[in-house]
This record gives C-alpha cells, structure tokens and sequence, in this order.
C-alpha cells in the first residue's frame, strides 16, 4: 500500500490540499519519478531530495520509486513539495514509523544538505489546512511567523530535514517556536506628507481622491514632485481592516514577496510599475497565472509614471480591474480570479518636450493634443481628477507654512470615509463616493439653485459631458463630506471645477 | 455650370487664355462647341462677336493643335457635378468672385457655406509651427478685425491660419477658408470642427474639384487666391522659408497692402516677417493698422497697452510683500463685494498678466482653499484662466 502524506498547492489566491503518495515496486535498477503535472521545479525535487536523505543517513534502494501528487489533473509548481515527498518516501521504505502522519501537513524546499528553506503563499496554504480540518503543520522556520496569522493552527517549525524526522518519529520534543523578531516599528520614519512643500492645493485634491476613492492624474514637468506625492499616498488611506490585510498578504504570499520571518502586512501597498511593463505583468498571467501588479496593489495605490509611455495594450486592460475591482485570468485549464481594488494614481508630462505651457515649450498645439491623445478615451474616463502640478520655488518653500502631516490629513479622510460607509450601507459593492451610479447621484447629490447654474454655466463653457458632469458631482459630494456638509454647496462646485485642468487646457487650445 | 467645369479641367491652356476664350464666345458651353466642331465658327461671328474681333476663330484654331481630341468628352466634367450636387457644393464662376479680376485665378470655385461679397477683406496668414507670441498676436487682432465687420481670409492650415480663422468665428465675424485640396476634403484632418463651423458660419472655397489630393503645388496655388481675396495682407509670423510668404509676395503683384508684425531679431520663428519689413516690401503692424476708422485706438492687451490703471505708487518694481499692502488698503478702502475681484485683477496688471494662486492667497491673506469660489467667478465671467495653480489675464 502506497504511503499518503498531505502538503498543498495554491489555485489563483487559494489553497488547496495536495495528497502526496509514495510507492516503491520492486524493479533492477534505482529510479524515481514525480507524476501529477508538476513543472520543472516538482520534477527536480527528486535530486535534491535523493541528496538530503544522503545527507540524514538514508540511501534509495535499487527499486522504482513513483511520487504522486493529486489530483493528478491539475498543474503544480513550486519547491514546497520537497519535504513531504520525503516524508512519504521515508514511510514507504519502512525507514520512518510515525503514527497519525495524516494528520500533519508538510510545506518546504529542501536543501542537497538536508536544511529547509522558506517558501512563498504560506498563508493561502495554511487556510486551506484549516478549511481542510489539518490542524498540524511542519514547515521551515522563516515562515513560521507568517504561518502564525491564521488562528488555531499548531505549528512546528525546523531547520533541518533530520529534525523532523526524529519529531515524528518521538524521539525529539516538539521544537520552540522561533523568536519574533520585533514587530517593524511604526510609520515614524517612512515617508509623510509633511515633507511635501509648496504643493497644497494639489496635497488637497489628493485629500479628496483618497476621501471618495477617486482617480488621479497629474500632469507636470518632470522633477515636479509627482512620484514624491504619490509615495505617500498610501498614509493617509484609511487603516486597512483585519479582512483586507489578510487579503494583501495572500496575494503578496502567493507571489514570494513576503519577507521571509515577516507577518501581516499592515501598510497598504504602493506599486510602481514601469512603463514598459508587460500585459501580464501588470494584469497577471503567465502559464502558470500568478497576480500582476493590478492585485499586488489591491487595497493600495498602483502609481502609474509617464501614463502617455506605457502600451496602449496595457493600458485598455486596466478598464476591466478599474470597473471591476478585479481580474479573471483565463487558461486553458483553470480560471484565476485575483482581487484588484486599487487607487489608480497616474503622471504624465503636459507635452512631449514636458514644459508646456512654459515659454520653454517648443511643442505646437498639435502635438500637444497628439501627445495627450495617446491615453484612449475610456481611461480617461475612469479618472476623475487631473491637476497640473506647478514646479516648486525651493527658494520660497522655507517661508511657506508648515504642510500639514499625514496623520492629520489621514483623519480627514477617515472621517470622510466614516459618512460614506453610513451612506452607503446595504448596497453592495459600493463603499465610497467614486462607485456611485447615477441613480445614486441623483439621489445624494441634490445641488440648490444657484450650485446648479454655476455647474451649468462651466459645462456650457468648457463643453463637459454629461459623464463630466457626473463626475464632478460624485466629487462634490466628497469635498461636501471631508467639510462634514450634509448638503453639496456653492463652494463645493466651484472647487471640484479646478479639478478638471486637462479638459480644460485642451478645451482652449486654439484649433 | 456643366461646361464651365468642363473648360476648368481643360489641359492645355492656362486660365487667362480661357477668360479669353469666354470672352471671345460668350460661355462655355459656345467655346465647347466650337471645339468640338458642331458649330460654324463663322455662324458665331456673325450672330455677335464680329463686332469685337476680326477674326473669332483665330483662339480655337490656335488651341485645337494643343488640345487632345479625348479632353472633349463631357464624362468628367458631368461627374465632378454629380458629386457637387450630392455634397451641396455650389461653383461661383469667375465673374461672381466680387473681388478685382487676375489672369491667373481660376475661371470657378467650389464653394461650400455663404459667399458675401462688398466687405473689406484682411489676409491674415503665417507659419505652420508658431509660437505662443504668435498665436496670441493672430488671434487677438483676428478678433479685433472680425469683430469689426472685416472677413478674415486664411488657408485654414494649422498653426496661424486656424488661430485666426477660429478667433474671427469666436467674435461672431465672417471669414473665408481657400482651400489647397479638394473642396470635400478636410485637410488636416484634426481641423474637422473648424471646416464644418466656418461652412456653417463662413466660406469655404477651393479651385480644386472634389476629391482632388493635396500636393506640393497646390498650396502655393491656393496662396495665390489668399491674396486675390483679399484686400490687405497680414504675415502674423513666419520664419525664414515659409508658405505665408509666397502669399506676401502674390499679394506684392496683386498690389495689395502688406503688412507684417515684427517679431525679436534673434527669434528665427519672426525672421521671415522681420525680413518682410527691412526690405521694405510689408509695412510694420501696429495696433489699430487695417481698420475702417483709422482713429479708433486699439490696443493689444498685455503687449502694448500701459499699466495705466495701477496706482502710481506701484510702479517702482514694489516686492511681493509691500504690493500686498497696497492692495490690501485698496481693498478695504473699497469695501465692496467684488474687491477680491478688482485686487486679482491688479495684481496680474503688475506682474505682467500672470500669477499663481498661492500668491494671490499670501495677499488676500487667505487660504487658498477658501479662494476658488472668486477665482470660478472670475474664470466664468472671462477676466482669467485657471490652470492647476497659474491664474492668468483671460485674452
């Protein structure tokens, strides 16, 4: 009878338990195969699992050895099958004697000297344990900590393949848990918005964009300070909740960014892809599909620079995660889906030479309008705020007042959130003011007479579209709701107005 | 208007000779037959012409040699007018132009939108790539003209020729597109909105039948009907090489006026213009130049005007900080609703039309946040343009 150990793969950002099985029939010569749709990484382990056993004192009789991983229909990768491959070879040949071995799950790469290296997607994995009623887990000390966040799980984690096997076998206690290393401490020194000088008006609509979960672009010359902004934009996000955090950090697992001993993430991710980044890097994909940048930054800032350089293919795929907050993956044999719920933050420069409207800027209107055409309509539409960002005086800044900090611009936001969330309660998939329809426009966005006209007056002027319209609504709503306004006032239209700046630069160009 | 089309498309001999040739017969439609030979070209002298010329047949004998039997088919000519008809493109023969005849125009033009004819007339044309300088210029006086009763003719090409025919249509004025294509052709191609406003509001003309391409001679040939179209010329900016003076020089044989804005010595974008003037071909532009009454002033704003309306005590280069305090003082000396207004609009008459909204706030003593409501008035109202933290004089 062919040994069974459990071990367990990962299918879009969950888990999913793996039978590993061993069987040794009797046959001239040694050899040993790995069936069950593994990739390269699976089919290697068996050298390097040959290697450690060496190194624990085991050697492979002359036998056929076949390991088998089901189900057997669906695709595999990784390292982390190593140690229980072993652990079921170890049973079959008799060499290890342990008692209610199903009961335990195995994760880790093995090394040719017998130690255990960390893996990546611990966390999916460990939930599907659970979900899988496997209580006890063995895996390698660096992932310990990550394995720590699901509740009511016993961990045990080792260094070395021979560990395990006397802890299975009785004759070793089960180990210490590794020392945490102290928690990473606080914000304190990371970036804040309080080194951002000279910039208020634009650190006020990004205020706004974080309030109601709108878009972003800036347009300005290059050194500006666009990056500068949108690095702190994850501070004033509101705190992300237990459920989200978890979230973030299975998507990070999954794609081996989890330092190894690191835990939670409780910083809202900021990704920065460059412009020449691939499709499927930025959506996900890939033979073996894996998140792409769109879901490394869910529930955080994806902070597209120089928006006019990247690939137009690129760029229409971000229409289906911007409507959706998420992304399917599609292959032949599996369907991924991966959460992407980002804040799209996106700079640009005004023209190709970067200085317009500076008497610097040699570009015609017609280039400039050719360089801005380069973004197709529908992203455009998904974005609601444009600001031109000014370059700053540094010579001035010493003067100007002291910018406000990210702690405090971060309870504003909060508290705008707060009215939000009471708002919208009950209706789903919508949480902040850039996910109303126009049902609910009409409905919370109720403007008095003399408000009315001066939209109307602006639209008539600039030519805006009714889905302009819309949009400085739903943002009026939020300036309404950072003033803590039940209703939208005057005020509140004439500011979302100088948020529009794109429009309105192309509206008066002279052609 | 068959038969006019028909001697339009006629190769072989040049414009001037087929004035003659209608002249010598009456209308096309006699020259044709006289051509093709179904008519005694005897029998046409005596019904008229004899009186004017001795010998009536002379022009089409002297032509027949020239012209390829297979230019007298009408097949062409009928389908040109098919397209005309279907597009509502109507033919202005050439003694409708209401302009001076030349030789050399072309005997028709496809027109599209209303052709007015008796109002005085401004050429304004210049370069392609223009600067900031120049569009401004363009448009402001562009405006100023239209605004007044003057067509504004141009070549509707990018650059300074959109400028200018945007900026009269702006004012509600008349203006005339000569076109170096086709007349159904809207070329460039991203002037889509300004063809159909000026057909709407304006005139588009062309020699050139529907569909013909755009080429290296048809623009200098459509120059030339800028000029005739016109009864002054003005060269806005152009550089060394540029379109605009081939119109300059057509309008010199024309006999019109041309003037030029000069532009700074060291810029190459006004070296043509600047040119125009040293040699003494264009005279220079000044402000109020090619208007009805030559005594209204007029001034450019920003350019030439005097920062008269400031108060005196401003004028010695004051820093930021003591402006505020005048201005400060006017504002409270004021004491109206719109004083916020009126110390804006001071404050870009001294520091040459432009300032940003952190400035205007340091004066008002203000929070900049607080200050959108005015700077929306202002905006709405035409006195300035917002962008991003720039506030500038709206022109």
């Amino acid at each position: 009878m062919a040994s069974q150990v459990k071990s367990f793969s990962i299918q879009g950002i969950d888990g999913y338990v793996v039978d590993i099985e061993a069987s040794i029939l009797p046959d001239d010569r040694q050899s040993l195969s790995i069936i069950g749709m593994g990739d390269t990484s699976v089919k290697e382990a068996g050298e390097r699992i040959r290697s450690a056993l060496g190194d624990c004192g085991y050697s492979l009789p002359d036998c056929k050895i076949v390991l088998s991983l089901a189900p057997c229909d669906r695709r595999k990768r990784g390292s982390h099958y190593d140690l229980a491959l072993a652990v079921a070879l170890l049973l079959q040949s008799g060499s290890l004697r342990a008692d209610r071995i199903s009961e335990y799950g195995f994760i880790g790469e093995l090394s040719l000297d017998g130690k255990l290296r960390s893996c990546s997607g611990i966390l999916p994995m460990i939930l599907a344990a659970k979900a899988a009623g496997v209580r006890k887990i063995i895996l390698p000390t660096g992932n310990y900590a990550e394995a720590k966040l699901v509740s009511d799980m016993t961990i045990y984690a080792f260094d070395r393949l021979k560990d395990v096997i006397l802890f299975l076998e009785g004759k070793q206690a089960s180990p210490n848990p590794p020392e945490e290393g102290a928690p990473e401490s606080a914000t304190s020194d990371g970036p804040d918005f309080s080194e951002v000088k000279g910039q208020n008006s634009l650190v006020d609509a990004i205020v706004l964009a974080a309030a109601g979960g709108h878009n972003v672009l800036m347009i300005g010359r290059p050194g500006c300070g666009k990056t500068m902004i949108a690095r702190r934009i994850p501070t004033i996000l509101p705190q992300m909740t237990e459920s989200e955090a978890l979230e973030v950090t299975k998507i990070h697992s999954i794609s081996g960014m989890i330092k190894e001993g690191a835990s939670l993430m409780t910083e809202r991710p900021f990704r920065a892809p460059h412009h020449n980044v691939s499709l499927n890097a930025l959506i996900g994909g890939g033979m073996y599909a894996t998140p792409g940048e769109v879901s490394l930054s869910h529930n955080g800032v994806l902070f597209l620079d120089e928006l006019s350089e990247f690939s137009k293919s690129a760029l229409d795929a971000l229409r289906q995660p911007l409507e959706d907050k998420q992304v399917i993956i599609s292959r032949v044999n599996s369907t991924n889906r991966y959460p992407a719920a980002f804040t799209l933050i996106a700079a640009m420069n005004p023209c190709p030479c970067g200085y317009y409207p500076d008497r610097k800027c040699r570009c015609t209107d017609y280039e400039v309008i050719k360089y801005r055409n380069k973004l197709s309509g529908p992203i455009l539409d998904r974005i609601d705020i444009q600001k031109f960002v000014n370059p700053v005086d540094l010579f001035e800044t010493d003067k100007a007042a002291p910018a406000p900090s990210s702690a405090e611009l971060k309870k504003r936001v909060e508290a705008a959130r707060l009215i939000q969330q009471k708002r919208f309660e009950g209706i789903p998939n919508v949480n902040c003011n850039a996910a109303m329809s126009t049902a609910m426009i009409d409905e919370f966005c109720v403007l008095d007479e003399e408000s009315r006209s001066l939209l109307r007056n602006a639209c008539d002027k600039f030519g805006y579209s009714a889905r302009v319209i819309h949009k400085l609504l739903r943002m009026a709503r939020t300036s309404a709701d950072l003033a803590e306004e039940k209703q939208i006032r005057k005020e509140d239209i004439s500011y979302v107005l100088h948020l529009r700046d794109l429009d309105k630069s192309s509206g008066m160009m002279g052609i | 208007m068959l038969y006019w089309i028909w001697l339009n498309e006629l190769k072989g001999c040049g414009p001037a000779e087929k004035r003659r040739l209608i002249v010598q017969y009456g209308t096309p439609q006699v020259v044709y037959e006289v051509m093709s030979g179904r008519m005694d070209t005897t029998r046409v002298s005596n019904e008229g012409l004899s009186g004017r010329m001795d010998t009536p047949h002379v022009a089409c004998e002297g032509l027949s040699g020239k012209i390829d039997k297979t230019q007298l088919s009408l097949e062409k000519a009928k389908r040109i007018l098919d397209v005309c008809e279907r597009k509502k493109i109507y033919i202005t023969p050439y003694k409708d132009f209401g302009i001076m005849d030349m030789n050399d125009l072309p005997i028709i033009l496809y027109c599209r939108g209303e052709f007015r004819t008796g109002m005085r007339s401004v050429g304004i044309v210049g370069s392609r790539r223009c600067t900031e300088y120049g569009k401004s210029i363009t448009e402001t006086i562009s405006k100023q003209l239209a605004a007044r009763g003057v067509t504004i003719v141009s070549g509707m090409a990018k650059g300074v020729d959109s400028y200018a025919h945007n900026a009269a249509l702006s004012v509600g004025g008349y203006t005339i597109a000569v076109l170096g294509c086709g007349i159904d052709i809207c070329y460039p191609s991203e002037h889509k909105i300004l063809y159909e406003s000026i057909i709407e509001k304006g005139l588009v003309i062309s020699e050139y039948s529907p569909g013909h391409p755009a080429g290296h001679e048809t623009f200098p040939r459509r120059n030339r009907i800028i000029a005739a179209f016109s009864d002054s010329i003005l060269v806005t900016e152009a550089g060394r090489i540029s379109g605009a003076l081939i119109t300059a020089e057509d309008s010199l044989l024309y006999g019109k006026r041309l003037y030029a804005c000069p532009g700074r010595i060291d810029s190459p974008t006004s070296e043509g213009c600047n040119r125009l003037i040293a040699e003494g071909k264009a005279r220079l532009y000044m402000p109020g130049d090619l208007l009805e009454d030559e005594n209204e002033q007029l001034t450019l704003p920003g350019i030439f005007s005097e920062p008269a309306s400031v108060t005196p005590a401003l004028e010695s280069a004051p820093s930021s900080a003591a402006v505020g305090r005048r201005l400060m003082q006017e504002k409270t000396s004021s004491a109206q609703g719109n004083s916020e207004t009126r110390v804006i609009m001071d404050l870009l008459k001294i520091s040459e039309g432009k300032t940003t909204i952190p400035e205007v706030a340091e004066i008002l003593q203000k929070d900049s946040a607080s200050l959108y409501g005015v700077l929306t008035e202002m905006e709405m109202n035409d006195l300035i343009c917002v962008e991003g933290d720039r506030v500038w004089l709206h022109k």
